[in-house]
Parts: C-alpha cells; structure tokens; sequence
C-alpha cells in the first residue's frame, strides 16, 4: 500500500513549517548574541581605563575609584563584576585586594553567601567557587559547611574553593574531606591542602594514623609535596603498617613510598628496596618505590640502588638506571 | 518490448507498494533518533557550559596531584609537520604530561627531524612488554634536556594500532591520550579532556574530545587561531556532518552512558585498564572504536560502574578530506571498520547483560548506521527505475523524497542551532549562511555518493579483501603559519 498523498502533504508541511522556525531560532540566537558582543565591547570601553587603573592608583585615588566601580549599576555594573571576576584569577597582590574590595562593596559577597543556601545545585556550586575567590574569615564556615552538602558537585567545588581562599584554620575540614566517605575526589581535596598557609604537621601525623584510607593517602601525599620533615616518622610508620594490613591500599603505600623519596628519609630506603622487587606488590606500587629509591640520596642509597636493579622487573630498573 | 517492460513494472509497483512505508518509517525513525541524540546533547551541552563558572582547569594546571598523561602519538611519514606537532603538545597546559611519538618505520626525515629539532639520544633501557607488540622496535631516544618529557620509539612498520601498542607498554604516567601527529590540539585540550576523571576517578575509564574540521582556519604554530568556513565543497558539508554526528550525535550518546566510539583522533583512557584489555587490536580497521567497545565488555563482564565520556568542548582539529578520492577511500575505511566491530562484537547486540549498550547503542549502530546506505542506495535504484518506467507518479515521487530529505535537513538545522547557542566556533554570518546552504546542499549528490563509498566498504568486508589504508592527501591549511 503506497503512503497517501494526504500523509505526505501535511509531512511536507510540518517539516517546512519546523525547518523555517529552526532557521528563525538559528538566526535570531545569532544576531542576540553578535549584539551582545557589541554592547559588551562598549562597556569594556566605557570602565577598560578605570579598571586598569585599580593597578596604579594609591592611596585616596584608589579608594576613590573602588568607590566609583563599587557604585556602578545596571548592566555595566554587571559587566564590572563580570569582568573582575575574570581577571581576579590572574593577579596577585594589592591588585587582586582592591577588585576584591570592588566586588565585595558591590555585594557580591553578601549574595554568594545567601546563594550558598540556594536550592540548585549548580546555583550553590557557583556561589561556593566565588566565596573561594573572595576569600576572607567569613567564608570559611559556609565554604566548610558546604563539604557537608548532599551533592557531591557542591562538595567538589568547596573543597577547592577552601584551597583559593587559602586560610589556614580549613586545614581540619579539608583532612576530614579526603576520607572515602565524602565523595570528594583525593586530588581536589589534597591540592587545596597545598595551598593553605601555616601548616601544622600534627594534623597529617594523625591523619597518617587514621582509620579511613582516603586521609591516609591524602595526609601521605601532602606531606610529601610540602616536605614537611617532621611527618617523616610517620610517613614511614603508615607506609609499614599498611603493608601489614589486611586489604591494605595500594595507593596509600605508593604515596607513603613516593613521600618517603622526596623528604629523603634514608631509614626508609631498606623497605623501599623491599617494595620494589615484592612480587606481592602492585605494578605500580613497585615503581613508586623505585622512583623513591630514585631520589635517595647518599652513598647507602646508591648501594641498595645497585642491588636493586638486579632484582626488580624492567619498569623498577628503568627508573633506577637513570639514578 | 512492450510484453517484456510490463511484468517489469508490475514487478516495481509491487516493490513500491511493500517498501514505501517501511522505507519512509526508517527515513523518520533515523532522523528522529537523531533528533533524539542532538536534543540528549543539549542537555549535556547546558550541563556543561552552566558548570564552566566552577570548572576549576585553573587549579588542576597547577596541582602537582592532578593524573600524569601520556600522549601517544604514531607517526608514518610526517616529517614535515612532527616537529610542530610535538612541540604543540609539549605546550600544552597540564602539570605533568609526556610526549610518547612512535615512528612506525616512516621512510622520510621524520626520525631525524625528532632527533636534531629535541636534541635526542639513544636510551638503551629495557621496555616491558604489557601489550604484545609485533614491530620490532630499532631503537628508543629521549632527550638530551632530562626536563623534556618526550621518548621517541623507532620502530619498523607494523601499523597504527601497534604502534599505539608500543606507545602504551613505554608510557609511564596514568593516563594515555592517543593523537594522530597531524590533529591541531587546544592548550587547554589536556585539562578539559582529563577533568572526568579528576572528578570521578573511580568511574570514569575513557573520554573523547570532539574533533572538529581545521580546513581553512588560520593555523600558527600548531594551534588554531581563527576558524573559518573552508571554500572547498567536501570540506564543507563535513563540517555540518561532523557537527551532527560526531560532536551533537556522540554528546547524546554520552549522555545515555552508552557511548561506544571514541574518535582515534583525541581520545583518553585510563592505562591500567586499556593494558588489562590488551591494548588496540592491530587486525581491526576501527581499531578506536574496538578498544573502547572491549572496554565496555570487560567492564560489564566483570560488574563494575563506568563511565565513558564525551568532552563537547572544542579540543582537536583534523584536516579532512577533501577530494573525492580520499573521501570515498575514508568512508570505506569507516563502514568496513564498524561492520568488523559489530560482527566481532554481535553477542552484546540486544543483550540486556551489557545495559544501554547492549540494548539501545549497539541496535542503532546496526540499524541505522550499516544498514542506512543500503537502503539509501536502494532508493537511489528504485525511484529513476519507477520514474523511467512510468510506475511513478513525478510529483508523488518528488513529494516522497521532499519529506525523507526535508527531516535530515531539518535535524541538520537542529545542530546548527545547538552548536549556535552553545559553542559558536563559526561566528561570522557568512559562516552561518553557508552552512545553512550545505544543510540542503549535503541531500543532494553527497549523500547519495557516501552511501556508495560505504556499501563498497562494506562489500570489500565481506569479500574479505586486504584493506590498504592508502594515503591521506594533506592540502595544508590554508592560514597556516610556522
């Protein structure tokens, strides 16, 4: 039975009529946005110089001009707060001090604070990233309070928001926040760990002791990063006891190993040896082994090196051979 | 002749009558899945461009934590745009990232324009074997400067999947990233491409970029500067063909967590797990499209939660065929590969053990990706048959195909509109109206002349004959600066 010629005349003009209104919507989303561009290109005109000039200006001149972009509204308002927020990630310093006070006269620090609490999860995550670039004390207990949120994106970025608005008095939360338990990936957690001022090592000896793998691998690695020699011990302590431990975790041993090798802790080099020709080792705990016996200095080290490389499998020589 | 012409037309008009509506259900159910994909797409797109706010690539670039990646890259004969090329992906922005070329016996100056550009010595350290491979590798450099992460592996000729086999057994960080030498990568391409597996490092196993059509963009020093609409009419129609299937059609995909390809031309995977799945399968034509479908078994088989991921972002640019001749030889390539792939793996079709994939991605690569120009190509046959023999009523015929072209070409606005309101890369209107005019311009000629290429493909696999992959005609960009 061929299609009558009814079904296909309405077809043909249902999909005239939809391909003309998708034509419509593709051209109108165009000529939006090509005018959006045109109007932002006259507001960069219009406050280009005096934000530039927030880099120069001292003292009264500078109060002044803060005061003037603090107090700029509508659209170009927006577009101040817009455009600070994109530079902000790039300067240091006063500079970056003065577009904070800018945007926080503006407001924007009262509204992320109120955001935080929104009940949109993209909504909470965008005010949990600029509470992070405005930093300050009064961020840090929304901001530690939203590792508690229930989505885990929410969790994310406040992880990594504490770690840009780099207090130390977050060191704690972001410890508790690598354990297994809150979803937060060990990389987010650990890197914002690395960027807080004023670190106490007692806070990684214990979380080297802690029953949660995750904080063990995170306290591991951070103190590594951060060369903190007085968790060497510790770091040592963990490395071994993990080993021993039923359902040890092989990450934990590769960062204890790896941590070991950068903070040089010659009395380490005789279990390291022993980890990198293991058999009972992973592939990879082997190799962090090697690559800490690697960076081992010392006569000891080049020693057991030697012995080594006659032992391990071809990734742990490769590494050692450079050595 | 009368008595020999009329059992013929009855013969067509029967054909018609038993084919014409399953014919235009199919039309409509494939465009309609498509419209399907592009609208899961633009939900994953406004996912995507809601969170860029909160993205975080600046931290990642600087964090001493974020995963090590290996590039891999094979190379034959590319003498005359490696040292670029290398030197592109040594810039990338990432913390701690390698450089693995892996010379597959190129007979020109590629080796040594590695040598003299990266001042490379020989390094007679051993390599273990964790993925078998068969060219038997002459020697292995890396540079004289210990701070610049690239080995060089020279080997004999044995292929591009084997040598991304030797490239995985020399990798050393977590990640490996598998790029042609000739793809034009973004500097941030790294960091948005090995994010899912920042934030989900348990889950995600594999991501793919999207790879869209460098033809006539300025190119400086390896990177795209400006993108610009190529004047040449195959490059052209590609890019809404790209833009469709690959960049909408993938995203859809993704979105349902059934993703099954992911394109050779930028994909991450995790090492440890592509190890364990043995590498790429140096027999396979779609070699990409292989791993990541053994990725999905193994996964599956062994009951373990995984993602594979379409990153929407522009990330990789690759010169596209734009002659005939290289065109056709491609297509060819492509549909005898996903013929093998889906043959090898035809025991996940329709099998609820393997979830969305099996059930729903697998099907729609049976049915409306192998069979599509079949069909096509079976309306090609038919409809001047009819028309010559006077079984076909002109305009009924006209007003039959106006609706089967009239939808794919409504489905291809679709994507332009999608990719008009999230990544715009073609911003200038005349960009705009030639793409509309490939839009219809693709339904008449282009496609009809694919569907060909892809049934010789397809034929050429079932007669078993030895695939030769013959030579990708680069034109150059058009812009291009060293």
């Amino acid at each position: 039975m061929l299609v009558s010629w009814d079904v296909l005349a309405v077809a043909v003009v249902v999909l005239v009529v939809a391909c003309v209104l998708a034509l419509t919507a593709v051209v109108l989303i165009k000529a939006a946005r090509h005018a959006g561009e045109r109007r932002r290109a006259v507001h960069d005109e219009a406050i280009r110089t005096r934000i530039m000039m927030l880099a120069v200006a001292e003292d009264e001149a500078l109060a002044k001009l803060e005061s003037e972009l603090a107090s700029t509204t509508g659209a170009l308002g927006e577009h101040v707060e817009n455009t600070l927020l994109r530079m902000i990630p790039e300067v240091r310093g006063d500079v970056r001090g003065a577009m904070i006070r800018v945007l926080a006269a503006r407001g924007l620090l009262s509204r992320s604070l109120d955001r935080i609490h929104s009940r949109g999860a993209i909504q909470r995550a965008a005010a949990a990233e600029l509470l992070g670039i405005l930093g300050g004390r009064e961020v840090i207990g929304p901001l530690t309070a939203a590792l508690q949120d229930k989505s885990l994106e929410v969790r994310l970025v406040a992880a990594r928001a504490l770690g840009v608005a780099a207090r130390p008095e977050a060191g704690g939360h972001l410890v508790d926040a690598l354990s297994l338990t809150s979803g937060i990936p060990h990389s987010v957690a650990a890197t914002a760990l690395l960027n807080l001022p004023e670190q106490d090592p007692a806070v990684y000896i214990e979380g080297l002791r802690d029953r949660d793998a995750g904080i063990r691998y995170g306290s591991a690695a951070v103190v590594g990063l951060l060369l903190m020699s007085e968790a060497a011990d510790a770091l040592f302590d963990c490395m071994v006891a993990e080993r021993g431990r039923e359902g040890a975790s092989d990450v934990v041993i590769a960062a204890c190993a790896r941590s070991l090798g950068r903070l040089g802790h010659k009395p380490a080099i005789s279990e390291l040896a022993d980890i990198s020709c293991s058999s009972a080792a992973s592939s990879s705990v082997r190799q962090a082994a090697g690559e800490a016996l690697k960076a081992m200095p010392g006569a000891e080290a080049r020693d057991v090196r030697r012995r080594v490389i006659e032992h391990a499998d071809a990734d742990v020589r490769r590494i050692l051979v450079d050595a | 002749m009368e008595n020999v012409l009329e059992p013929l037309r009855a013969a067509i008009r029967l054909l018609f009558e038993v084919t014409a509506y399953p014919v235009l259900a199919y039309f409509i159910v494939i465009n309609s899945f498509l419209l399907l994909l592009i609208i899961f797409a633009s939900v994953n797109f406004t996912a995507h461009l809601r969170r860029q706010s909160f993205a975080g690539a600046r931290v990642t670039a600087a964090s001493p934590l974020s995963p090590g990646i290996s590039v891999l890259m094979p190379a034959y004969n590319e003498g005359a745009v490696i040292a670029t090329s290398v030197r592109s992906v040594l810039d990338l922005r990432y913390p701690d990232h390698e450089v693995v070329v892996v010379n597959d016996g190129s007979s020109d100056e590629t080796l040594q324009t590695l040598i003299d550009v990266y001042d490379l010595v020989e390094d007679r350290r051993e390599v273990s074997v964790k993925v078998p491979v068969r060219g038997t590798v002459r020697a292995i450099y890396r540079a004289r400067d210990t701070a610049l992460p690239i080995v060089v592996v020279d080997k004999e000729n044995s292929g591009r999947s084997d040598s991304l086999n030797m490239g995985l057994n020399v990798a050393s960080k977590d990640l490996v990233v598998m790029v042609d030498a000739d793809s034009l990568l973004d500097p941030d391409s790294l960091l948005v491409v090995s994010k899912p597996f920042t934030d989900d490092p348990e889950r995600v196993i594999a991501t793919g970029g999207v790879v869209r059509v460098a033809n006539g963009c300025e190119v400086v020093a390896g990177r795209v500067v400006r993108v610009n609409m190529p004047k040449n009419y195959f490059a052209r129609i590609q890019i809404v063909e790209y833009l469709r299937s690959f960049l909408l059609g993938r995203a859809g995909w993704s979105q349902l967590n059934s993703l099954i390809l992911i394109s050779g031309a930028f994909g991450m995977f995790r090492r440890d797990l592509v190890t364990q799945a043995g590498g790429l399968d140096p027999d396979c034509i779609g070699e990409d499209f292989e791993l990541v479908m053994r990725l999905h078994r193994m996964m599956r088989r062994s009951k373990r939660k995984y993602r594979v991921i379409f990153i929407a972002e522009p990330v990789c640019w690759t010169e596209v065929p734009s002659t005939a001749a290289v065109l056709a030889r491609q297509r060819r390539r492509w549909h005898r590969g996903l013929w093998e792939v889906l043959i090898k793996y035809r025991g996940m079709t329709f099998n609820p053990r393997y979830g969305t994939v099996g059930m729903i991605a697998l099907p729609y690569y049976w049915i409306f990706e192998l069979i599509a120009p079949a069909i096509e190509l079976f309306g090609l046959v038919i409809v001047p048959l009819g028309l010559l023999l006077g079984v076909v009523n002109v305009p009924y015929a006209l007003a039959f195909i106006a609706v089967a072209y009239l939808y794919a070409i409504f489905v291809s606005l679709m994507a332009l509109l999608v990719e008009e309101a999230s990544f715009h890369r073609y911003n200038r209107w005349g960009d705009l109206w030639v793409a509309l005019l490939v839009s219809v311009q693709e339904n008449i000629g282009y496609r009809q002349l694919t569907a060909i290429w892809r049934i010789q493909g397809w034929w050429a696999a079932l007669r078993g004959k030895k695939q030769v992959w013959g030579t990708m005609t680069r034109t150059g960009f058009e812009n291009a600066s060293p």
